[in-house]
């Protein structure tokens, strides 16, 4: 046998060892819980943490977009070689890094109510709901097969912007049966086809204000589909940013800020230009990791505005920007990954307790997505709370507002007593430690249509439309 | 000595000259991945082919015309090399390319800086950069790699804490905001309109004012 062959039987016996499951150190909330991690690159790796007097809940929390694939890794374990670990330094190769997959402060409050918590890696980047309701299933199945666990009585599910898709995808796709309520934060909740043509018009107002612009080039298709898709870094897209509306290192000359007014104009952005950098990697990079990957749409283009059928706001853009008139192969697979429907399937049947929190100025998943998943909800005769939070950014939550949030749903569970989200300001002030800052509701907000920034296309679900 | 001989003498001491100064004034250009051949000619590290440097204006220009001039660094590396003024030297230009507004010369002279002299304030300055071009994954690596040199640094944990809050990591952004509080006790923090955190200005430590960006105090 070949030294490689050895290290490779080994790699695979640790892999198999992590995959059947492994019990690990538990969070400084609650040291005499019990710590259980599994999971393999197919399904995710996840870790749940078991409080010592679990009373049978579960809850689930979902992480956000994240293009890195050497984060789909066990919980605690060196990311080039599986060690274990604590820390970054207890990895021996330098620059190696200590996997942690994140409860998001969940099990600070949940842990000592007895409900245990659960996360997953996802089995996918970026848009991972080709997926992620089989990579939730696993935590389930696991628990099930475990015998010091068993099945959770009851299972509740939340996460923050991309988690906040997952969780509306599982709500949506899952079997209802077993799950007792969802708290999306700050959700990517358009679904499919409409979050990522918002993301196609991005990238297309930019290579209409930038067309010219040296340096400001972006090669391929503005969907990245195809063979000659390019994935540019994140830093490399900025320095292209900065090439057309030099406002992210010095003063813009008068050009760059013509050219920067005009793509504020048209996309309707409200966040600083470091953020619309940020938007200009998720219409890139995060495109790129939607199309190309063959267990998503395998290169398949999905870019539509068919002319007289998708009108822009902005008449010169509607006039000069470039068309695809062709129904592409991609749409149908990205429309059902996911589709925000709760008049059919297992959506239809969904009974249970709805809370979701999301910013009133969210510059990436703005505040309109919100009102396509209300639409949804409405449609389909759901009982939902939204409560709105003041403030620009994204996710931009105190710990107290979504501790509030989940708790409200939780509470809901319970007592079969839906709160208003003015119920929930009241829950965060009453927190122990709370003062008027760390509960700043917005509870005078109106939403606005998704449709006002992003103009409808022929095949979107009713509720984006 | 013959006038050819001369005339060859001095054109070496030219390219001698040039060459110095190239290495003291210019970082290369490279991808933004790879050990730059200055860094390698000086510090040992694997060579790599220098590149064809784009146009650059002034004093800058002749020390890039010069390094272009120069051979692949496959000479031995420089003794006695004073590294950390080599690596401030560079942090200067870095900024120099940041007033400018070039991001991509800016991003390797910021390296160079890093791989020359290896320190809180390089780390700290090169996720700084990466910060500003919304490269937040690059950015907390380098605020990591500062804060394991120095774990106390309050302000580098809020650096951590708001490319965090950039990759939408919002659970280890609170952690790193709870690491400031416990490695400066006192210290005030508070959230911007877009949700990043800084020091608050009454804050004795406050460091920059973010203009007309509202405020709230983190508990």
């Amino acid at each position: 046998m070949t030294a490689k062959r050895i290290v490779f039987a080994a790699a695979t016996l640790a892999m198999a060892l992590v995959a059947q499951g492994a019990q690990a150190q538990c969070p400084s909330s609650d040291p005499g819980c019990t710590e259980y991690t599994g999971g393999s690159t197919k399904t995710g790796f996840f870790r749940i943490s078991v409080p010592s007097s679990w009373n049978g809940d579960l809850m689930i929390v979902n992480h956000g977009f994240d293009l890195d694939p050497t984060n789909i890794n066990p919980h605690r374990a060196c990311k080039k070689n599986n060690a274990p670990c604590v820390v970054d330094g207890d990895c021996a190769i330098v620059g190696d890094v200590c996997n942690e997959i994140d409860l998001f402060g969940f099990d600070e409050y949940l842990l000592p109510q007895g409900i245990a918590v659960a996360a997953s890696t996802y089995s996918q980047t970026g848009w991972s709901v080709f997926a992620s309701r089989k990579d939730l299933k696993a935590i389930l199945k696991y628990m099930k097969k475990t015998p010091d666990l068993g099945a959770p009585a009851r299972t509740f599910v939340s996460g923050f912007s991309m988690g906040g898709a997952v969780t509306l995808d599982w709500s949506i796709r899952a079997n209802p049966k077993g799950t007792f309520g969802i708290a999306p934060l700050c959700p990517a909740a358009a679904g499919g086809l409409a979050s990522w043509d918002a993301a196609t018009d991005l990238r297309m107002a930019f290579d209409y204000t930038c067309s010219g612009v040296s340096g400001a080039f972006f090669a391929g298709a503005v969907d990245q589909s195809g063979d000659d898709a390019v994935y540019p870094t994140q830093t490399q897209i900025a320095i292209k940013f900065d090439a057309c509306f030099g406002n992210l290192l010095g003063s813009p000359t008068p050009e760059d800020q013509a050219r920067y007014d005009d793509w504020l104009s048209i996309t309707g952005h409200t966040g600083s230009p470091l953020e619309a950098a940020t938007l200009m990697g998720f219409a890139t990079q995060g495109m790129y990791d939607t199309v190309q990957p063959k267990k998503k749409l395998s290169r398949k283009p999905i870019a539509y505005n068919p002319y007289g059928q998708v009108t822009y706001a902005d008449p010169a853009f509607d006039a000069g920007v470039e068309r695809f008139p062709e129904y592409p192969k991609g749409r149908k697979k990205l429309g059902k990954n996911y589709d925000p429907n709760y008049l059919k399937g297992k959506a239809a049947k969904v009974t249970y307790p709805i809370v979701s929190l999301a910013n009133d100025d969210d510059y990436l998943t703005i505040p309109g997505m919100n009102q396509v998943i209300q639409s949804a909800w409405t449609a389909g005769g759901k009982d939902y709370t939204t409560a709105w939070v003041n403030g620009g950014g994204h996710c931009n939550f105190t710990e107290f507002e979504v501790n509030a949030t989940v708790q409200s749903m939780l509470d809901w569970a319970d007592t079969g007593t839906q709160p208003s989200a003015a119920d929930i300001e009241t829950a965060c002030l009453a927190l122990p430690g709370a003062s008027a800052g760390d509960c700043d509701f917005d509870q005078a907000f109106t939403v606005q249509a998704f449709t006002d920034r992003v103009p409808a296309r022929p095949d979107w679900p009713d509720a984006a439309k | 000595m013959p006038h050819r001989q001369w005339i060859a003498m001095t054109l070496c001491g030219i390219a001698l000259a040039g060459w110095y100064v190239a290495r003291q004034a210019a970082p290369s250009q490279q991808p933004l991945n790879e050990t730059s051949p200055v860094v390698a000619a000086v510090t040992d590290r694997t060579p790599v082919a220098a590149k064809k440097a784009a146009p650059a204006s002034g004093s800058r220009q002749k020390a890039r015309r010069a390094l272009e001039a120069t051979p692949a660094y496959s000479e031995p590396p420089v003794a006695n090399v004073d590294l950390e003024k080599l690596g401030m030297s560079r942090l200067e230009l870095a900024r120099d390319f940041v007033a400018a507004g070039d991001a991509r010369q800016a991003i390797g002279a910021y390296r160079e800086a890093v791989e020359l002299y290896p320190s809180v304030e390089t780390h700290g300055a090169l996720g700084g950069i990466y910060f500003k071009l919304a490269s937040p994954i690059e950015a907390a690596e380098q605020f990591r790699k500062a804060l394991q040199l120095d774990p106390d640094h309050a302000d580098l944990w809020i650096d951590l804490a708001n490319a965090e809050q950039l990759k939408i990591s919002v659970g280890r952004a609170w952690s790193a905001i709870t690491k400031a509080r416990q490695v400066e006790p006192g210290i005030e923090i508070v959230q911007t309109q877009s949700g990043l955190y800084e020091r608050d200005a009454s804050d004795p430590n406050f460091r920059t004012s973010k203009g007309s960006y509202t405020h709230r105090r983190i508990p």
